[in-house]
């Protein structure tokens, strides 16, 4: 190609991705016009700090509980003999997958009234616990390692413990990285199990808060959606920087 | 008859090797398969359990609930607008993503591709709020148009195209540069190539992207209740609103007997795609 056709594509597909990120900017714009006071007067100022005290427990405790859950699972599918087996177990996860949330939302309820964990955020934490695609992606990550590594450990002596510890869990630690940013960015997003499973104002999610805020001012709305947003964005960045180091 | 006696400790040593390592590869999958149960199986089987009986009570209907289903006209247009989204989505999702895939990676411009997934991390709240400043209306004043579900289909494309993006990209760049090279050298067009050599190639990698959208696109039921709230126009009207306004009115025996559907539905959707999986791996 021309070089100077070339850097005209180039500059075009730049533009194209910038032009596709730009409704975001929306968000970050209103910080320049933010007015502290406004901030400050805001009647739902201490929800907004609590429903973001409530979010980042959420994500950090369903980050821990997904990922102990999944990994060892994953490993476990992954290192199963028989295919009709591993077939089963993963379409049981796509299946799981696919499933709307809105489909299991009273079963789940009755669930937690029954055991007495209803509006409260161990409830919401169990009922996330299980997370289909992080298995998936933990399956494919497993399948990528070369079998014969755990051939040679086997040969060695080394239990399937030792084969869990040393090899196959340092290598799967970029899809663990990306496992925890994905779930980090689910928690951040929830809101049909909030809507149905809690029901008293102090243990609502920011998503929740978000939707219900009742305020006419839409560039206060757009600050605190930018303030809400950060983490995730500083989260995202910090993520796609190691991906390319590595 | 040592021999004997030392085969058959052989074969119990293989045997309580084995053992013990299934006995770890189950205790490996015993949280998965608890959290699997309680969040998934118990509650589906409560759902088909209370699907059979009339309202909240213990009068047994059988069927009953499942054929008053198929006669209301709510949960109709709720199916035909999720078919109607798909047949839109899907495709246009998975064209513009391999275009822009493909175009990037001629340019060598793989990390600029980072950008689309963006939209796809960001909260509902927050994407109806830009949504909204962009519109300079209110989502519920803008929900009740009839270009929401328009409005609302872009919503889902710039959400789900990142990682139709990505897994395109992937799979592009997976292919053997051999292969490219050799067509080229037999003259075909950059056309031809893609058509014939690439897309074949990157079949499966459709497939997963299909599956990704239709799952983010049951996803996007957030925005369309943040846009149209829990009683959209006719076009935005879908399963999920459904579910949550039956939940909502407490029609428990209604909601079951859909989510019952909703659940076969998805079962028969895998089991297709492995049969046809299958077959084609047995061809």
């Amino acid at each position: 190609m021309n070089p100077r056709k070339e850097a005209a594509y180039r500059m075009l597909s730049l533009i194209a991705a910038v032009i596709f990120v730009l409704p975001c900017i929306v968000l970050v714009f209103s910080i320049f016009n933010m007015h502290l006071d406004n901030l400050w007067q805001l009647d739902s100022l201490a929800e907004f700090v609590c429903a973001y005290k409530n979010t980042l427990l959420l994500a950090g405790a369903g980050v821990l509980i997904q990922i102990v859950i999944a990994l060892p699972a994953s490993y476990a599918i992954a290192r199963i003999p028989s295919p009709r087996a591993q077939t089963f177990f993963l379409l049981t996860c796509v299946f799981c997958l696919l499933l709307p949330q809105q489909a299991l939302m009273l079963p789940q309820y009755l669930v937690l009234m029954n055991i007495g964990w209803l509006n409260s955020l161990k409830g919401l934490l169990i009922m996330t616990a299980f997370q289909p695609w992080m298995i998936l992606l933990f399956w494919f990550a497993a399948k990528r390692i070369d079998s014969s590594l755990f051939d040679s450990a086997i040969c060695d002596g080394a239990s399937n413990w030792v084969l869990f510890r040393k090899i196959y869990a340092p290598i799967v630690r970029p899809y663990v990285m990306i496992a925890v940013f994905l779930s980090v960015a689910e928690s951040w997003n929830l809101l049909e199990q909030p809507m149905t499973f809690l029901q008293s104002k102090e243990k609502y999610p920011l998503s929740m808060v978000l939707m219900q805020l009742s305020t006419d001012n839409a560039e206060l709305k757009n600050i605190l959606c930018f303030l809400f947003v950060v983490p995730l964005m500083i989260l995202f960045g910090t993520m796609v920087k190691k991906i390319i180091d590595a | 008859m040592s021999l004997l006696s030392d085969l058959l400790r052989g074969s119990n040593c293989t045997l309580m090797n084995k053992m013990k390592k299934n006995l770890q590869s189950n205790i490996l999958l015993l949280p998965a398969l608890t959290a699997g149960f309680f969040c998934y199986l118990f509650p589906i089987l409560i759902a088909f359990w209370k699907s059979l009986f009339l309202g909240t009570g213990s009068d047994f209907v059988g069927i009953q609930n499942y054929m008053n289903l198929f006669e209301n006209e709510a949960f109709l247009l709720a199916v035909r607008n999720l078919f109607h989204l798909w047949t839109i989505i899907i495709p246009v999702n998975l064209v513009i993503g391999i275009f822009i895939a493909e175009a990037y990676i001629k340019l060598r411009q793989e990390k600029l591709c980072l950008f689309y997934l963006v939209p796809s991390i960001l909260p509902a709240a927050c994407v109806v709020t830009v949504a909204s400043s962009i519109l300079r209306k209110s989502p519920s004043q803008w929900g009740e148009t009839p270009f929401a579900f328009y409005v609302f289909l872009v919503i889902v494309l710039w959400k789900t195209l990142g990682f139709s993006i990505l897994i395109f990209m992937v799979a592009i760049k997976s292919i053997e540069s051999e292969i490219i090279d050799a067509a080229m050298l037999d003259g075909v067009t950059p056309l031809q190539c893609f058509w014939y050599i690439k897309l074949p190639i990157i079949k499966r990698s459709l497939l997963i992207c299909g599956i990704l959208t239709i799952y983010n696109s049951f996803r996007c039921f957030r925005e369309a209740y943040l846009i149209g709230g829990a009683h959209p126009n006719e076009q935005l009207y879908s399963i999920q609103h459904f579910l949550q306004n039956n939940f909502m009115n407490m029609n428990y025996a209604r909601l079951e007997a859909a989510s019952i559907l909703v659940v076969l539905f998805v079962g028969a959707f895998v089991l297709i795609g492995m049969y046809l999986a299958k077959k084609r791996n047995n061809r």
